[in-house]
């Protein structure tokens, strides 16, 4: 059986916004992914344990408060104490500036808010099935 | 990795009761359809009892992820362990889906006693997906004293979860079109009680009247079945509701009843393996030059061949 891709999208913080992380998630979706959608104001620790429930093989973070920084930093701390290893990638409004600092800290990929869903769903493919470089 | 090697990668730690473990074996099972059998052998050994299965069936919005978060959380307040299985429609034309009851688990999501997994149909038809035996018997292993399914909930056919909880209930609600549904047949049939949920809502009184009016003009069993009026998400009889489920169980227990949904069970079970190792053989076999009778036997001889390279 052909190998179905389950992404978790979360949407930590404290914005109500999710249209932008709906949206995403139906893309996703439409390309033959297993969405988990948790839904608005998830803390870390809700959503790290989703991906560990879940099994997920990525998780997809809408982020549009700001607290990017600080939310992604508590993500990734609460799944190396869980010995949790997915990749994380993450939208919403972030500031190019932001965007190395990030990846330092271990998110794998940060799409802007003018990324194509082509983009988004190759790179999330690539990220998973392990051909990225 | 085969499943040999990725089964024995885990299984300590899924003995030991680790979530991580638990959760790739589910997909073990879910993505190897032709070894899960294998598996689900090797883990029965090591099975120690045979949770209750309790499966919530109803039409989309009628309030079944609300229900069972509720109904899980009073259990888990009393430190049961309880794993949830709920499952969504897969699309058929790019098998993708969107799993979102976990919304509406909230409250039970970061409770230590629970355990929810969300699993997309992948084109079974039933309102549920083709592992869900292996799933639930994979549950069963890791030791959860009961065992919850919420079924896609989209329509009358979706009568497989009859085969595979030991109790089921048909959530209704007043909003959701509901009404018309109370005349058909299918789903009607199967229940062991209903639920008549949102009775919050100032229709829902009158829907809940007309329920059981309908209900006492019919045959024996039907007429006796309970008929349960709560409101989820106010947190509104679903105390009597989980009073309910167990006596109905351990009634089902000393009747003799369990035995017979446990034979049913095993029987579906079976068919479905063998339908669905058919349905590739048949589908991938040329017809060619042979006549009907023909074809039926090479396709019956394909099958043993099978089979006997299985075993
Ligand atoms: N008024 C009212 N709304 C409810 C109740 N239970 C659930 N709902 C709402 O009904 C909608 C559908 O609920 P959900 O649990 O997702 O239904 P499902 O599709 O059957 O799983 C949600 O907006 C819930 O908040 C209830 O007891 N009363
Ligand atoms: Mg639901």
């Amino acid at each position: 059986m052909e190998k179905r891709i389950r992404v978790v999208v979360g949407k930590p913080g404290l914005d109500g916004h999710d249209r932008g992380s709906k949206v995403v998630a139906r893309a996703l979706r439409d390309a033959g992914m297993e969405v988990i959608y948790t839904g608005i104001r998830q803390t870390p620790e809700e959503i790290v344990n989703t991906v560990l429930q879940e099994d997920a093989d990525i998780l997809g973070l809408s982020i549009l408060s700001g607290a990017h920084m600080k939310l992604c930093q508590k993500i990734i701390k609460l799944m190396k104490e869980k010995e949790i290893n997915v990749p994380i990638f993450l939208g919403g409004i972030i500031p190019a500036d932001d965007i190395p600092e990030l990846k330092k800290m271990g998110v794998n990929e940060v799409f802007g808010p003018g990324t194509s869903f082509e983009d988004i769903i190759k790179r999330v493919k690539e990220i998973v099935l392990g051909t990225a470089v | 990795m085969s499943w040999e090697q990725q089964y024995n990668l885990i299984s300590d730690d899924f003995f030991k009761g680790r979530i991580y473990a638990l959760a790739k074996m589910i997909t073990l099972v879910e993505n190897n359809p032709d070894s899960a059998w294998k598996i689900i052998e090797t883990l029965k050994k090591n099975t120690l009892r045979d949770a209750p299965t309790v499966g919530f069936t109803g039409s989309p919005g009628a309030g079944k992820s609300t229900l069972v978060s509720a109904y899980v959380s009073m259990m888990a307040a009393k430190n049961q362990k309880i794993g949830v299985i709920a499952v969504d429609p897969s699309s058929p034309f790019t098998m993708g889906a969107f799993l979102g009851d976990r919304i509406r688990m909230r409250d039970i999501s970061e409770s230590e006693n629970v355990y929810i997994r969300s699993v997309a149909s992948r084109g079974s038809v039933g309102g549920l997906c083709d592992a869900i035996y292996d799933i639930v018997d994979v549950m069963k292993a890791f030791g959860f004293d009961k065992i919850i399914i919420e079924t896609v909930g989209a329509g009358q056919s979706e009568i497989e979860i009859v085969y595979v909880a030991d109790t089921v209930l048909l959530v209704m609600s007043p909003d959701s079109g509901d009404e018309i549904q109370m005349f058909k047949a299918g789903i009607m049939e199967i229940a062991d009680g209903y639920v008549v949920n949102k009775i919050d809502l100032p229709q829902a009184n009158a829907f809940s009247v007309k329920l059981r009016n309908t209900l006492a003009l019919e045959n024996d069993v039907k007429s006796k079945r309970k008929v349960f009026e709560v409101s989820a998400s106010k947190n509104i009889g679903v105390e009597e509701l989980e009073k309910w489920i167990d006596e109905f169980y351990s009634d089902m227990s000393s009747s003799g009843e369990i035995f017979k949904r446990h034979e049913r069970r095993l029987k579906r079970r079976v068919r479905s393996n063998l339908m669905r190792v058919m349905d590739d053989i048949i589908s991938s076999q040329e017809v060619g030059k042979n006549s009907l009778r023909e074809f039926k036997s090479l396709i019956v001889k394909k099958y043993i061949q099978e089979e006997a390279c299985d075993d």
